[in-house]
């Protein structure tokens, strides 16, 4: 790579960082900005610069990363935001046609009788899987209005819905693996305690990891 | 150049450059400034924003292609976002027309 291109990558480099590394929504700037500095680099070697020249033309052109992640910023929340809150989604209605699966479908199958009111706890997580619900559609909502996203007014706002979307990982860590032992159950099988706590924590990441909002959402991140 | 100036119309003027072809960013930063003659030198760091804004609005949608090896985002004009032009060109049309006679009349 020669020392052009490296100040380059360089520039797209610490502008991903700003952004933050994970979601596609920053890939594809990354990609954009990419294609746009190397575009206005052939521009200015046509008119006759020298290789770091043309870069350093263009890279002054583009702006410092800095100005131009914070520019970018509130899209690519808006887009994580969007995506995150489509995930969210998704997950609930895995848990719920889980849980349909197992105190509904099975039970009649097997011709066995489930009495959810047993379930200590299982209440209280069906209500922190509702709120998550609604928080993922509050987001669905708000990843619509580029105002939201781009002023300060409406960071609490984001900040209590985003609160609110954790409980839906709690919920799932507690629901799934009930509904795993109820189903067990049903098939006359015994699903021991460190299965079940193991189930749960995988259950609790694997939400956390699939619905974390990216971090184009977080608040610090969109308070600079 | 009147990068002041143009806080307000760069959507429409966004959408304007994008009515004729679809367009990849750096030929739309080409097409404002050679459209305008030269006035109208933006910042790039400033359109590509407006760019994802009008792409989040649905005003204008972008397809990925691979081109010398890298990715490169094409943008194009979608009905919706031909109609908000129209809006904008009977606004500024209405706008300037006033603009223009007051400040084009001499005492």
């Amino acid at each position: 790579m020669s020392q052009a291109s490296a100040g380059l990558e360089e520039y797209l480099d610490e502008l991903g960082k700003r952004l933050g590394r994970r979601p596609e929504a920053v890939r594809d700037v990354v990609d954009e900005l990419r294609d746009h500095l190397l575009e206005a680099t052939d521009a200015h070697r046509a008119r006759g610069a020298g290789a770091g020249g043309a870069v350093e033309r263009a890279l002054r052109e583009l702006g410092p990363a800095a100005e131009v992640a914070e520019s970018l910023r509130p899209v690519t929340a808006q887009r994580c935001a969007r995506s995150a809150a489509t995930r969210a989604m998704l997950v609930y209605l895995i848990v719920f046609d889980l849980g349909f699966f197992a105190f509904l479908l099975v039970p009649v199958m097997r011709s066995a009788t489930l009495d959810p009111a047993s379930m200590p706890g299982l209440e209280l997580c069906e209500w922190f899987g509702r709120l998550g619900l609604v928080s993922a559609i509050a987001m669905l909502v708000l990843s619509r209005s580029h105002r939201a996203w781009s002023r300060r007014g409406w960071r609490p706002l984001i900040g209590l819905i985003l609160g609110f979307g954790w409980l839906l990982v709690l919920s799932n860590a507690v629901v799934a693996p009930l509904l795993l032992e109820r189903l067990a159950l049903a098939f006359g099988l015994w699903l021991p305690l460190p299965w079940m706590l193991a189930g749960g924590l995988a259950a609790g990441f694997a939400t956390a990891l699939l619905v974390r909002p990216a971090p184009g959402v977080r608040l610090r991140q969109l308070e600079q | 150049m009147w990068a002041e100036q143009l806080k307000g119309h760069l959507d429409a003027l966004l959408l304007a450059v994008l009515e004729r072809d679809s367009l990849h960013g750096y030929a739309i930063i080409e097409a404002l400034r050679d459209g305008s003659g030269g006035a109208f030198d933006l910042p790039s760091g400033t359109v590509y924003p407006a760019l994802h804004r009008l792409e989040q609005s649905g005003l204008v949608e972008s397809d990925w292609s691979i081109v010398a090896g890298r990715r490169r985002r094409t943008y194009r004009l979608t009905r919706r976002g031909r109609r908000a032009l129209d809006q904008e060109r009977s606004t500024w049309q209405t706008f300037s027309g006033a603009v223009g006679a007051l400040l084009g009349a001499a005492p």
